[in-house]
């Protein structure tokens, strides 16, 4: 049976059949909760303290940088994903054009590593952001003493590591069963935080600056507790270049997570399609980049660029000005203050919790897949290929990052000192997208077959394939960002500890690869020729 | 049960096996190429040989030509430009000749004269694969094996059977360095009335009278087009066939997925137990599944971006030494 083509302009025979499994709207979703994961991971929780970092910053400017620098990997991804959308996918475009070692270097060393790290952020978040801060709100909104007690315990150390270890386990269920049922789960954890931010949002829109103010006073004893926040930071936020910059250096590489289903591709329909896998990567970004925008503008018309500088610098230097609240306003919350509804407080917690182990959920389906589709290749032992012969997911892959990733959580919440080596992960994925760029840009020259064969092959300016200048574009951002990471010390990259754990990942996984190539050659496989393209006679 | 078997007699065997090319010019001159370049001895080409669609290149009056590549009009500027588009067309599988618009219109209006076209152009590119294939055989004692598949039409088995080194091993039993082989071209009813779609009852049949004819099944290799059913190799979307074409099924959003291999080839599997499965039909199901002790294969197909996907096995006196699924 064969794949589906329907043209005006072709005769086809009567049987034709087969195509990808997921709909590009899932795809859209999944990219669009991974391109916000700056609103989500980053905006969601640090939006405050990062303006408390860098109050000079105009965000409008930077989320315009940051996206619009972004367009050029997307259309890249996208070129390259009709070209090859097969399961593990930058790992199979840049092991195909570049070299596997570099390919399995790129996501080993850019994604997975990193993933099993960030699988604790995601426990955190939801129990300091999501069940601490919120329980304890709504206890002593409603003089409820168990809740608060609660809200307590969630923002405690065995709260935060019971939490963080649930927040691993529980998405191991929502993914095991098939992306069938996943796309359900999705789906709805869509529609709560659509209508959770949409109402947060409608509540900044009907609420006056001198409102939120008086409110905001009211939760203290001090009836100027207002100006007192902003008189103590006694932050300036007079534009500044370089508070702007360093805003779009944190911005960009979240943008940049709209490619997060990349790895899946194999699984999603119409991922040949350049049309509308190019709406599938862009359309984050725009939906991203509005929405984001939206909440700057209502965030600063309600509350007050300064005031939310000078929050996030107490945030950031733990003043005890601010500590006789029941929790610690991160902006998330700051929208409920004029309107301290306890059900809308809760939707919130609950849409934290969601989304957090919606990014879990992402870190299992998208290593997994690079998991599989390396050991397929037989780089990797091949029980990290086998397949559930009942829910079609690589199961033994989801273990393995499950098990890594709670593991972490262990380690980093019993020794904190740990995530020194994680100071500089951006720093890695920012690695991998300078790898991806370098493969649009020798696509065409490395496989000229398959690019002529390809979506992109139609598209050249100037006789030079399409692909080959986003490409340089690509690599040309991407290299700008990692020179801010190395040379601004408040993006936190400066780390030598975590450069090392870069570097043993990065080049770690490209040896294990001779290694492995070695080990398989004594089996009678010669892992060279997985990756080579046949010459035809 | 699993029946005992003799003792091997079987030599080390280097076989690669790929399947579904519907077409693919360079798909198969690759096939062709990969024993010099993978260093194997046997070539076993699964079925599906034939393409699925045919363009017409309109010639106008003006002496320009207008084609549809890729779902888009194109004119190409020069003869060489035309040229360039129709290898591209027979890399992706598609047929292309080169008419004028009556002539297309007259096409459009009969849907016979559509056939007698597709089954001329079909003819005409495998006549010309079986010939290349013989000339690679002969010039390098590599052992040419080759099926067609549900989806080829009957008038395939002749062009393969005028082959003067190529085998058509289908429904035939041949021998691979001690290890016999057995191959079936035909496949379970799919939804698209394919001209080689039977019931299961026939399916179990063929195979059983080929397998019965086994010295040693557990040392045989079974190239069975479809898959055995449930086995992680046949998963593809759900369609309704009361629609022509079929449409596919969407429930909530999504499209429903189901096994569609064959009941038949997994109970002749489970019952002999060979040493290896060599499977296509379902293009996006490639991978090895382990049946018992078989090991069944399908590399599935990329024949229309050029790419050809296959397996190399390795065999020795009495099991698979290795395996290695490749792609380029």
């Amino acid at each position: 049976m064969a794949s589906e083509r329907k043209t005006s302009g072709v005769f086809l025979r009567t049987s034709s059949g087969l195509v990808k499994a997921w709909s590009p709207f899932d795809g859209f979703v999944y990219n669009w909760f991974g391109g916000a994961f700056l609103f989500g991971g980053f905006g969601l929780t640090l939006y405050t303290q990062m303006l408390g970092s860098f109050p000079g910053t105009n965000p409008y400017l930077g989320i315009a940088l940051a996206g619009i620098g972004s367009i050029p990997m997307m259309l890249t991804i996208a070129m390259l994903a009709t070209a090859m959308p097969r399961t593990g996918g930058d790992y199979v475009w840049t092991s195909r054009v570049l070299h596997p070692a570099i390919g399995a270097a790129s996501v080993v060393g850019g994604t997975v590593i990193w993933s099993m790290c960030f699988g604790a952020w995601n426990g955190y978040d939801m129990a300091v952001y999501g069940f601490g801060s919120a329980l304890s709100w709504i206890g002593s909104i409603t003089g409820s003493s168990g809740l608060t007690a609660a809200g307590t315990w969630a923002l405690g150390f065995m709260g935060t590591v019971i939490i963080s270890i649930i927040a691993m386990i529980i998405p191991i269920f929502m993914v095991i069963f098939g992306m069938r049922r996943y796309a359900w789960i999705q789906r709805a954890i869509f529609a709560i935080t659509m209508i959770t931010i949409g109402l947060m949002l409608a509540v900044l829109a009907i609420t006056s600056n001198q409102q939120w103010a008086t409110s905001f006073n009211s939760m203290f004893t001090s009836p100027d507790m207002y100006d007192q926040v902003v008189k103590t930071a006694s932050v300036s936020t007079t534009y500044s270049w370089s508070d702007t910059i360093t805003w779009t250096s944190v911005l960009a590489p979240g943008f940049a997570f709209s490619w997060y289903m990349a790895p899946m591709l194999g699984e999603i329909k119409k991922a040949d399609n350049l049309k509308v896998m190019s709406l599938t990567f862009l359309s984050p970004i725009l939906f991203g980049m509005i929405l984001f925008g939206l909440t700057t503008y209502l965030l600063f018309n309600v509350v007050g660029q300064s005031f939310l500088a000078s929050l996030g610098a107490l945030i950031n230097n733990g003043s005890p000005l601010l500590s006789s609240l029941p929790l610690t306003l991160y902006w998330i919350y700051l929208p409920m203050v004029a309107m301290p509804n306890t059900a809308l407080i809760f939707m919130v917690c609950v849409m934290i919790t969601a989304m957090m182990l919606f990014y879990q959920a992402g870190n299992y389906i998208g290593c997994s897949r690079y998991l599989f589709s390396q050991a397929f290749d037989r780089i990797l032992p091949g029980k990290l290929a086998y397949v559930h012969p009942r829910f079609h997911v690589p199961l033994v892959g989801i273990l393995v990052m499950a098990v890594g990733s709670i593991l972490w959580v262990i380690w980093s919440n019993f020794q904190p000192s740990v995530w020194i080596f994680t100071a500089a992960s951006l720093l890695a994925s920012l690695g991998q997208n300078l790898i991806i760029s370098l493969t649009g840009l020798l696509f065409a020259y490395r496989t000229p077959g398959l690019f002529e064969s390809s979506p992109a092959g139609r598209y050249k300016l100037g006789g030079v394939p399409a692909i080959a200048i986003t490409g340089i574009l690509g690599l040309v951002w991407n290299a700008i960002l990692a020179y801010y990471y190395l040379s601004i010390p408040a993006l936190g990259a400066q780390v030598p500890p975590s450069y090392y754990v870069i570097i043993v990942s990065f080049v770690g996984m490209f040896l294990i690869y001779f290694i492995s190539r070695a080990y398989r050659k004594r089996q009678g496989i010669d892992l060279g020729l997985a990756f080579r393209e046949i010459p035809p006679l | 049960m699993a029946p005992f078997g003799r003792k091997g007699t079987s030599k080390a065997s280097r076989l690669f096996f790929a399947t579904d090319l519907h077409g693919s010019d360079v798909c198969f001159r690759k096939f062709l190429n990969a024993p010099r370049y993978y260093q194997t001895n046997t070539l076993i080409l699964g079925g599906d040989l034939t393409g699925k669609f045919v363009t017409p290149i309109i010639k106008h009056d003006d002496g320009s030509y207008e084609l549809e590549f890729l779902g888009k009009k194109t004119v190409p500027s020069n003869e060489e430009e035309l040229a360039s588009y129709e290898k591209k067309l027979a890399n992706m599988g598609a047929y292309s000749f080169r008419t004028t618009q009556n002539e297309v219109e007259e096409l459009r209006a009969d849907p016979k004269k559509v056939k007698e076209r597709f089954n001329g152009l079909m003819a005409e590119r495998l006549s010309a694969w079986v010939k290349m294939a013989d000339e690679v055989a002969k010039a390098s004692g590599v052992r040419i094996y080759m099926t067609g598949g549900n989806d080829d039409e009957y008038f395939v088995e002749n062009i393969l059977k005028n082959a003067s080194s190529v085998v058509n091993a289908n429904e035939q039993l041949v021998d691979i360095d001690g290890h016999e082989m057995i191959s079936c071209a035909y496949s379970n009813i799919t939804p698209f009335k394919c001209p080689r779609d039977i019931s299961e009852e026939e399916l179990m049949a063929k195979i059983e009278e080929m397998a019965t004819k086994l010295s040693n099944p557990l040392n045989a290799l079974f190239n069975l087009h479809v898959p055995p059913i449930d086995s992680g190799l046949d998963l593809c979307p759900k369609v309704d066939t009361s629609t022509d074409p079929p449409k596919l099924l969407i429930q909530n959003g999504n499209i429903l997925q189901y096994s569609a291999g064959s009941t038949a080839v997994r109970s002749t599997i489970e019952k002999y137990q060979p040493l290896v499965g060599l499977h296509g039909h379902i293009h996006e199901s490639s991978g090895m599944k382990e049946i018992g002790r078989t090991r069944c294969f399908n590399p599935g197909s990329e024949y229309g971006e050029g790419v050809l996907r296959g397996f190399i096995v390795s065999l020795n006196d009495k099991k698979v030494a290795s395996y290695q699924f490749v792609s380029g």
